[in-house]
């Protein structure tokens, strides 16, 4: 590429400032956006969507495990109320999305208990 | 670029999770439960469309003797629902398939092609086989290996027959094994472009259509509904009841002979391509009396964003009215409804009605078997040759959806009647059924040769000596009863055991009902 073409792309892309629509909650929530897409594509039922925009935002910026435990918690208690109004129908998505809760909530622990351990290992030999 | 995705470690993963979720939609690269699975009643898939044949294990077979193979199949494009209409017809082709035998040795012998029809109805196929080695395998497989039709199989088995020649080969009848058809209409309405005839608002109102019976079965109603949102929360119910046509106006009965009970937005079962709700709802009815079959929201409910509407036309074209009846027991006329009532048309072999699960099987050498399971689903009601609803006709004999049976009210001596046309001399039968379930009467049980002389059929005994166990072990009967007359009909009544008490469901029934019966095919 002749160098004074560069030279003028380079003026443009600073120009309209693209770096700064390139910072990362802005990617982040491209990507949200990408899975709701995904799932409205694949015909998702509306909350199975919103599950997977919770599960893609969580995977860039992850909850804590704690964090987690208790969201799978609540959502565990909302069952028994559902079975009492009988609304079974309700109940049976409840525990599909307290499953999904708790395979994030594991996989975020054993993430969390690797990286305690690293730094446990970073502090011993220092 | 590696060092990229370990930078951007949760971005690469999302890709990756997206990735993987569109190239499943596209290549199914793992299982998704596919709708029309759930369509195919009891029968499995034994061949997916990307698949070429199936294989399965039969008892060793002995050179020089006859075998049939007799098995029930349909064929079904699985890509239908996703292709337009214009495209359907060039994709509903039949499928050809050939049956191979194979030994343990890897020596195959081919026995048959068969052609299996492209639809939703199974078909039956037989073929009498001289073995000319000793197999083990039966292998079904693709005549053309690009078909991509998905192959459905039931009932499928393989039994050796007593003949010793290809003359009496030639004289072994096929099996017979009936199907009853549920979709046969024996009322309707249809309109090209329905239009809501009534909201429902969860009050407590019934809906329908009164028809005259000009069969004497039911086996499901239509209707069309427009949902919004959901449809509403909680439960519709289909009901049956009895009509009277007096002084010029219908007089709908408050008893209800047959209920179904569904959820709006549980479509799946019930919707079908034509946008007509199909609904289960079975009953014996008397040839030439009204009946009314409605949809009641007592147990539905509904906001401004779910709610139903049922459909129609606003305008009276209909001869027989469309009724709602309110909670009091008003009635007005709505128009005329989208309807479609539908009976049950059964095999028959002269006059007389084969019934679903039954299986007729001539050996060879005047030597024949008749075996009978039931269903398990409405058809079991609409099996009954007849019932007694006892006192006053008080009583109630109907299916029982969570139970998968028919059950009679165990009070005013009810009862049921099953009646089995064997089609030749009963030689013996074994018959065997249970209890439904702890919470349900216990029954006794009789059967008959002639429907008129009634015999007991004893339970098992349980042996133990503890009392509780031995009033709550549910009942199980097997028989061996030998005929002593040259009957072709066997009968089996069923009632309850005025004994006992206290049963929380009020309900009798047998379930698992079977029977293997040795018949004289000679004759």
């Amino acid at each position: 590429m002749p160098a004074n073409i560069k030279q003028q792309l380079d003026d443009l892309l600073r120009n309209i400032e693209i770096r700064r629509y390139l910072c990362k909650q802005n990617v982040d929530l491209l990507f949200v956006f990408l899975a709701l897409l995904t799932g409205i594509y694949l015909q998702y039922k509306i909350q199975e969507i919103a599950m997977l925009g919770f599960i893609v935002w969580n995977i860039i910026n992850p909850w804590s495990s704690e964090k987690l435990a208790r969201g799978t918690l609540a959502l565990l208690g909302l069952i028994p109320f559902a079975l009492m109004f009988k609304r079974s129908q309700y109940a049976e998505e409840l525990a599909i999305f307290v499953y999904y809760f708790l395979i994030l909530t594991v996989i975020i622990a054993i993430i969390e208990y690797k990286r305690e351990k690293k730094n446990a290992e970073y502090e011993d030999a220092k | 670029m590696f060092k990229l995705i370990k930078r951007q470690k949760s971005y690469a993963l999302v890709i990756l999770i997206l990735g993987l979720l569109l190239a499943n939609s596209f290549f199914r690269l793992f299982y998704r439960e596919e709708p029309e699975v759930a369509i195919a009643d009891s029968g499995h898939i034994i061949i997916p469309s990307e698949g070429t044949s199936f294989k399965t294990g039969i008892p060793q077979t002995f050179k020089g003797k006859y075998y049939r193979l007799f098995f029930e199949a349909r064929a079904y494009s699985e890509n239908k629902l996703n292709t337009p209409d214009f495209e359907r017809i060039s994709i509903d082709h039949s499928s050809k398939i050939k049956i191979i035998l194979k030994s343990n040795y890897g020596e195959k012998k081919f026995v048959k092609e068969f052609e299996i029809d492209n639809s939703l109805i199974y078909k039956s196929h037989e073929a009498i086989i001289l073995m000319d080695s000793n197999y083990t395998e039966l292998i079904f497989e693709k005549v053309d290996k690009y078909d991509s039709n998905v192959i459905f199989q039931r009932g499928m088995f393989f039994h050796e027959l007593n003949v010793s020649d290809q003359k009496s080969a030639d004289l072994v009848r096929p099996v017979i094994k009936p199907a009853t058809i549920l979709d046969w209409p024996i009322a309707e309405f249809v309109e090209e472009s329905p239009v809501a005839v009534h909201r429902f608002n969860g009050t407590g109102n019934l809906v329908g259509q009164i028809f005259k019976a000009e069969s004497d079965r039911m086996s499901g109603v239509s209707f069309k509904f427009d949902l919004k949102g959901k449809g509403g929360l909680g439960s519709y119910k289909a009901e049956l009841r009895k009509a009277e046509f007096a002084n010029g106006k219908y007089i709908i009965s408050p008893e209800t002979i047959s209920s179904f009970e569904f959820h709006s937005y549980d479509y799946a079962p019930y919707l079908n391509d034509e946008g007509e709700w199909r609904l289960p709802l079975a009953a014996i009815l008397e040839k030439g009396q009204y009946y009314f079959v409605g949809i009641s929201d007592r147990e539905a409910s509904v906001n401004f964003f779910n709610y139903a509407n049922i459909l129609g036309s606003s305008e009276m074209k209909n001869k027989i009215p469309s009724l709602l009846i309110d909670t009091t027991g008003e009635t007005k006329e709505i128009g005329s409804l989208y309807f479609k009532i539908f009976g049950a048309a059964y095999t028959r072999v002269g006059d007389e009605r084969i019934l679903e699960g039954t299986i007729i099987e001539d050996v060879g050498s005047g030597t024949g078997y008749f075996t009978y399971n039931s269903v398990g689903d409405i058809t079991d009601l609409l099996n009954l040759d007849k019932f007694d609803l006892g006192e006053n006709n008080q009583g109630k004999v109907f299916y029982l959806g969570k139970a998968n049976t028919v059950v009679g009210t165990a009070q005013f001596g009810t009862s049921f009647t099953y009646r089995f046309n064997m089609m030749h001399p009963i030689k013996d039968v074994i018959v065997s059924a249970s209890q439904i379930g702890p919470i349900y009467f216990k029954n006794k049980l009789f059967y008959s040769f002639d429907g008129v002389n009634w015999q007991q059929i004893t339970e098992e005994q349980d042996n133990s000596d503890d009392g509780w166990k031995a009033d709550n072990t549910l009942q199980q009967y097997v028989q061996k009863i030998v005929a002593t007359s040259k009957s072709n009909q066997f009968y089996i009544k069923v009632t309850y055991d005025e004994n006992d008490n206290g049963r929380e469901e009020g309900l009798f029934g047998v379930r698992n009902l079977s029977l293997l019966a040795e018949i004289d095919m000679s004759k």
